[in-house]
């Protein structure tokens, strides 16, 4: 057994592994066996990039100011109506 | 409580200056309208219960949106009591790690055929494209198990860390790990299917 083997792991533990890369809790073991994993498996690659497009997305889209939907103009009277008997008591 | 100056809060107009940006932050997170429109008017009540609380150099939008953002938070973690025990037991485990990796011989754990990512074609350029993204987005985080969605969603979404995550969701760190490697398999292969390649 090489050093190489010793650090070897498959996709599904490589995949597994994004989020602690993410969150920098790899441990050394895990260090160096995702860095050989991903200097020769395309697709594990191809998986971290687009995870990491994607949860880029998901951040950008739910902090966006912009505003694209409403609220349906009979639930918005309703709660007025709602929030205003509230604010008798 | 008086303030000389700062802001002041007036409730009588919260729904009208405030009940679209509400929604929309929150509809952004969680794709049912009538869950949206009931966290909406709970924040507004429960600003209104907490009013002495204000303090006056914050702006009352700003104010609204930390109540709704624990809203928010409550909303998943009661959602994800519900039972999903099986997720972690040994046979649920597999089913779910077969579908996308190989099972046994010189390629256990490699990925499997028909579930290895595909390189994507399309990239978000307009706004357009960007709003429809989003919705395919909620629908395929709609489709993941509850508890799974939740810890995707408070992470990327919310900004909880891991800590806060496990804490809210009464999950162990390697609970945590799993269900994550099971939301971006899934999220994926999802966002994949119905965006990407299209």
């Amino acid at each position: 057994m090489n050093l190489f083997s010793a650090f070897k792991i498959s996709c599904r533990e490589a995949t597994y592994l994004h989020t602690k890369k993410k969150e920098g809790k790899l441990s050394l073991t895990e260090r160096y066996g995702l860095k050989i994993h991903l200097l020769y498996c395309s697709i594990c690659n191809l998986f971290f990039s687009q995870l990491d497009d994607l949860e880029t997305q998901a951040h950008e889209l739910s902090h966006s100011e912009k505003i694209s939907s409403i609220l349906d103009p009979t639930a918005k009277e309703k709660m007025q109506k709602a929030l205003a008997e509230e604010l008798k008591k | 409580m008086s303030p000389a100056d700062g802001n002041l809060l007036e409730p009588e107009k919260w729904v009208e200056r405030y009940g679209d940006v509400l929604f929309n932050f929150t509809i952004s997170r969680i794709n049912k309208r009538e869950v949206v429109e009931d966290l909406v008017q709970e924040t507004f009540f429960a600003a209104y219960k907490a009013r002495e609380s204000f303090q006056h150099e914050a702006s009352e939008k700003t104010w609204l949106i930390a109540i709704l953002k624990r809203k928010i938070i409550d909303h998943y973690r009661k959602k994800s009591t519900q039972n999903e025990l099986n997720i972690f037991d040994k046979n649920s485990k597999d089913n779910f790690m077969n579908h996308f990796f190989d099972k046994e011989g010189g390629y256990e754990g490699h990925w499997a055929d028909d579930a290895s990512p595909q390189e994507w074609k399309k990239d978000l350029q307009t706004e357009v494209e960007k709003q429809e993204f989003n919705s395919i987005l909620k629908n395929c985080l709609g489709k993941l198990p509850v508890k799974t969605s939740a810890v995707f969603t408070l992470k990327n979404m919310e900004d909880l860390d891991s800590d806060e995550i496990c804490k809210e969701l009464q999950i162990t760190p390697s609970n945590y790990w799993v269900l994550m490697h099971r939301a971006k398999l899934q999220l994926r292969e999802c966002m994949e299917k119905n965006w990407f390649l299209k």
